[in-house]
């Protein structure tokens, strides 16, 4: 027989007496450190507890929302219905089965951010408590011990405290899911649960002691027996000389750190990373919050033919807002211009409700732009913009959003990426009003719209939409406290005459039939010498404008011809720059075409380059340097004619939005929607948007409201809808987020109990050789204060680094997570907490290690000097 | 042949910047069951050269060779089984482990080598008879005098049947009277077994027992006096 149990037992009972049992006998001569290792054990397995808590409620869930949802599809798709629900079935279906897969890659990362997380605090507080008993190990080593013996020796005891830990563990576990959840769950306790908590700590321990294990057996037996302080940590014994030499309490613990940086540095690191994390918990669940409060349009209802404004708002609006669980309908009444070539109208009661029309005439109104920060929405059918790129939103189309019902807001790239502060730039989502577009064959027919008054005789018309699809949404939460914005931007919507009075930049009105014609004077460019972002110039004389957008400042009319030059300093000639000094003109390359789209290009061309030294002389003021520029710079230039004026407008991308009526008056036809947007209540059960969708699918194929039938598409995330409440993802990042900050005192005290264990005699003999007691008290101390030091700034260097790495692994997998809900106040709080443990944790042992142990039998005196000691 | 042999062995330290030759090209050969005793001044290098021939350190350059293997060339964790098998070491103090009773520290070498404790049982009976320490061994070194915890250390050296013991001034701790007892006990056992036994020592009195005496100066070593092949 190969195996018998008598063997067995044998084996058993050797493993016993040579590692189970010296093992513990080693956790127990330790017990303050072996207190200390248990508690962040505690603590890494309660973690883990919560993750695979959460994530078996998630599938639990998950389960639910599909059996409701099969339960309805089966009814819905044998209804006989004309509306074709095909479409809206079929996201469902797809947003439901990438449920699973969200789910489990959010439990996925967070349990190999565990694992990576636990992996770095315990191999140093392996190493540390290793640290302090290094010559047992070396006797071991010495009598034979090998690299896998010190590793099983070393797994047992951790081990051991693993085990004894998971009974507080899935108590608090249990309680924390009562809290969450509100009920018990029996995963908490469950005996899968528990070996799962197990398998997982026993794998990252295997890897943790390894590392730990191999440092110890690399090291010469004669090194670890002789290793009872912590010279061994020092390399260079001239630093440590210093050290004897300083006279300073703080100089001295300045040097300490230096010297011994392979202790502290991982000791900051790791402390620093539950701190990290939980920063990063606690902007997840801000975010989501955030994200679950508001109302999504989850539906879209799509009129091919157009919807009737009339029809719209006297019928089919009342009978979505009648429906349960319907919060509120969006109309839409875009289509993408770039096909079309259309221009943008809005109608008069519309454009009237908004404060941020300023000016009007011929029956044009013009918009002011305000910028609105909204949540970053990577919904499915939503365009995300590339960072950092203006030329995102040129040629594509991009989401205008809806705060209200007839007010118009838009962004533009100008704004976005140039003038926004950097850390919100990707988040914008542009918003714009209730929007009606013309052909401009159809409103050129009209008079007296000066806009197309010359258009007949030209190919197209001049003031176009480039490459904006409109797709209305109506959120009342979104925070507009960047308005301020606008206060720059009203620079834009002067009239011509309060432009130059403000930016002393002259604007010659009225130019007609010069060819090519003068049209500015170059006057006062030095107070633009920050904001000058483009040169309108005939050869001769140029002007200065914030902007190119800014073209309205001039008042072209009809057929009238002029020029623009073009500087080329982005494409082929670097402007040489002086540190400290401003580039005066900015490449605006991309906007030339979408500004002059009221113009219409004749020709371009291009000039000799310049010398680039000249630009960088040392004398030149800003105000040579552009002119230098105007004059030699490689450029080209590109004639215009006109073919539609505009008035003080404030014109971005041309965007022109028209009154109903004059719409109405210019084109003969009544405004239609294209589409209209259901929002349905945050966070609704599944069960109840079944019947939801039911209701709709009757309602919208009521044929009084329109003459073809809508259909019905998903454009929002059933995901958040259903299951953001249920998943209970805030109180699951609270609490990981808690329970990280918890452990952060113990990952600091045991380390530097077990350093200043070593280091004991070390520092007692500053008193043996004179020096007051109180300088070893002023040592640790300073050693805390630069620890705190060090603590904070590791947190706030690593905090946006996870939060950022965290933020675009959930964007990746669909969880639209957004920077604007980053908590600065959880920061702050974090990088206080951090410092402050960081310095108690090294404070705190003078008392355990140099008082108690001498107030055995006598009171410690600080005005004793330290006669007592020698 | 030689159970230990050492060629050029050379173990360097570096203090600031000069370069200290703490064992300088020591060359030595010792026969299996000779008793030989290294004598010389502090930091003459004694104590390195008895670490690098027990495997406890590794020299700069040289080869040292015990029953013909070559230990500096072994990988780490083979040392450690060849050390485990081969080799018992008495350090100067007797380095128990506290937490352990003596009669664990006797065992740690079979402890740290996961051999089973029964094939050793009556080796163990042997060493704690004639090393008078029976009462003793549920105690907790704490609990021992200087001379009863260096006798655990000489157990602990011998339990696992070494072929070569090295002791570094196992009574340099001890007062007189300990000190003699302790050196009688490891003499006699030593005979008892024929055992390789390498002693570094300050004790004129110890060295002129062993059959050979090598003076360690400066990192070289030397023969002082051999009583098997006298000159």
């Amino acid at each position: 027989m190969l195996f018998s149990f008598s063997d067995l037992w044998e084996r058993l009972r050797d493993r016993w007496n040579d590692t189970v049992k010296p093992s513990w006998k080693n956790l127990l001569s330790e017990r303050q450190n072996t207190l200390n290792l248990f508690s962040v054990i505690v603590i890494l397995e309660l973690l883990l507890c919560i993750l695979f808590l959460s994530y078996a409620n998630n599938l639990a869930v998950e389960a639910t929302v599909r059996a409701d949802y099969e339960a309805f599809s089966a009814t819905a798709l044998t209804d006989t219905n004309k509306l074709a629900l095909q479409s809206a079935m079929d996201a469902l279906t797809e947003q439901l089965n990438s449920m699973g897969s969200k789910n489990t890659a959010v439990f996925v990362f967070a349990a190999v951010t565990w694992f990576l997380t636990a992996f770095f605090i315990l191999t140093k507080m392996i190493s540390s408590s290793v640290e302090l008993k290094k010559f047992v190990y070396g006797l071991y080593i010495a009598f034979g011990a090998n690299t896998k013996k010190i590793r099983g020796f070393i797994f047992c005891q951790m081990m051991t405290l693993g085990l004894v830990a998971l009974l507080p563990a899935l108590a608090i576990a249990s309680l924390i899911s009562y809290g969450i959840y509100g009920f018990v769950s029996y995963a908490a306790i469950a005996p899968i649960q528990v070996i799962r908590v197990l398998v997982s700590f026993a794998v990252m321990l295997i890897v943790a002691i390894a590392q730990v294990a191999r440092g110890v057996t690399k090291k010469t037996c004669v090194t670890l027996l002789t290793a009872a302080d912590v010279s061994d940590m020092v390399k260079s014994p001239k630093r440590s000389a210093r050290m004897v030499c300083a006279n300073r309490p703080f100089r001295m613990a300045q040097i300490a750190l230096k010297r011994m940086k392979s202790h502290y540095l991982p000791t900051v690191i790791s402390a620093s990373l539950p701190v990290c994390l939980f920063f990063c918990c606690m902007s997840l669940a801000l975010s989501n919050e955030a994200r679950s409060t508001e109302t999504v349009n989850e539906y879209t209802l799509q009129y091919p033919s157009g919807l009737g404004i009339t029809s719209y708002r006297n019928g089919l609006r009342q009978a979505l807002l009648s429906i349960d669980g319907i919060t509120d309908a969006v109309p839409n009444a875009a289509a993408t211009a770039d096909s079309l070539n259309l221009h943008m109208l809005l109608t008069r009661e519309e454009a009237n409700r908004s404060d941020q029309l300023v000016s009007c005439h011929g029956g044009i109104a013009y918009m002011d732009l305000r910028i609105v920060s909204a949540d970053y929405y990577s919904l499915k059918e939503k365009q995300v913009y590339p960072k950092g790129s203006p030329d995102g939103l040129k040629g594509n189309s991009f989401e205008i959003d809806m705060p209200k019902e007839g007010q118009a807001i838009l962004i533009t790239p100008d704004l976005a990426w140039g003038k926004y502060p950097q850390k919100f730039q990707p988040e914008f989502i542009t918003d714009a009003s209730t929007i009606f577009l013309s052909t401009p064959s159809e409103t050129a027919k009209e008079q007296p719209l000066e806009a197309r008054t010359a258009s007949d005789s030209h190919e197209g018309m001049s003031l176009t939409l480039t490459s904006v699809t409109v797709n209305g949404r109506y959120n009342p939460e979104f925070p507009y406290n960047l308005l301020e914005y606008r206060l720059d931007e009203q620079l834009l919507v002067l009239n011509p005459a309060d432009y130059e009075r403000m930016t002393g930049v002259k604007v010659i009105n009225n130019i007609k039939n010069k060819e090519p014609s003068p049209i500015f004077s170059l006057r006062e460019l030095g107070s633009y010498a920050t904001v000058s972002t483009a040169v309108l110039t005939d050869g001769a004389e140029s002007v200065s404008v914030p902007s190119l957008y800014a073209s309205h400042v001039f008042t072209a009319e009809v057929a009238d011809e002029f020029t623009t030059k073009k500087y080329g300093l982005s494409a082929d000639v670097p402007l040489p720059q002086k540190a400290g000094e401003v580039t005066l003109i900015r490449s605006w390359n991309s906007y030339v075409s979408e500004s002059a789209q009221l113009l219409r290009v004749s020709k371009t061309t291009n000039l000799p380059t310049p010398d680039p030294e000249d630009l960088v002389s040392a004398q030149a003021t800003a105000t040579d340097r552009l002119q230098l520029m105007v004059s030699a710079y490689p450029q080209y230039y590109t004639e215009f004619t006109v073919l539609g004026t505009v008035y003080s407008t404030a014109i971005d991308h041309d965007v022109l939005l028209m009154y109903e009526y004059d719409l109405t008056a210019a084109t003969g036809r009544e405004g239609v929607y294209t589409d209209v947007g259901v929002a349905i209540a945050a966070n609704i059960e599944p069960s109840r948007l079944c019947s939801l969708l039911t209701n709709l699918n009757m309602e919208v194929a009521n044929p009084s409201f329109a003459a073809d039938l809508p259909t019905l598409t998903q454009s929002g995330d059933l995901w958040n809808a259903i299951t953001v409440d249920n998943c209970q993802y805030n109180s699951v990042a609270r609490a990981l987020a808690t329970i990280l900050l918890l452990s952060v005192p113990f990952i600091w005290f045991c380390p530097q109990f077990n350093f200043y264990s070593k280091r004991k005699n070390d520092l007692e003999i500053l008193c043996a050789i004179g020096q007051p007691r109180r300088v070893i008290l002023q040592i640790m101390m300073a050693e805390g204060l630069q620890l705190a030091l060090m603590s904070a700034l590791a947190s706030l260097i690593l905090c946006p680094i996870f939060t950022v790495a965290t933020f675009e692994f959930l964007k990746f997998n669909g969880f639209p997570f957004a920077y604007s809900h980053l908590d600065p106040w959880a920061l702050v709080a974090a990088l206080i907490y951090s410092a402050v443990c960081a310095f108690l944790a090294t404070a705190v042992n003078y008392p355990i290690l140099f008082v108690k142990s001498n107030g055995k039998n006598k009171r410690f005196d600080l005005s004793n000097d330290g006669k007592e000691f020698i | 042949m030689p159970i230990l042999q050492t060629h050029d062995v050379i173990k360097q330290y570096k203090q600031y910047e000069k370069t200290v030759n703490a064992v300088n090209r020591v060359s030595v050969e010792i026969e299996d069951g000779e008793f030989v005793a290294i004598i010389g001044t502090s930091g003459s290098g004694k104590s390195t050269f008895i670490n690098l021939c027990a495997g406890l350190d590794t020299p700069n350059y040289g080869d040292i060779m015990i029953r013909g293997e070559n230990i500096t060339k072994m990988k780490p964790d083979a040392l450690c089984d060849f050390r485990g098998k081969n080799i018992g070491f008495i350090f100067q103090t007797c380095r128990l482990v506290p937490y352990l009773t003596a009669l664990e520290n006797i065992l740690l070498p079979l402890t740290a080598a996961d051999r089973s404790f029964d094939r050793y049982s009556e080796r163990l009976k042997m060493l704690v008879a004639r090393l008078d320490i029976g009462d003793r061994l549920n105690h907790l070194p704490s609990e021992l005098s200087g001379g009863q915890q260096q006798r655990v250390a000489i157990a602990r050296a011998l339990i696992h049947y070494p072929q070569i013991l090295f002791a570094d001034e196992p009574t340099g701790s001890l007062d007189k009277e300990s000190a003699a007892q302790v050196l009688e006990l490891l003499l006699s056992i030593r005979k008892e077994l024929n055992q390789t036994l390498i002693i570094v020592t300050h004790d004129p009195d110890i060295a002129a027992r062993a059959d050979r005496i090598l003076k360690m100066d400066n990192g070289v070593l030397s023969v002082y006096r051999d009583k098997i092949n006298p000159k």
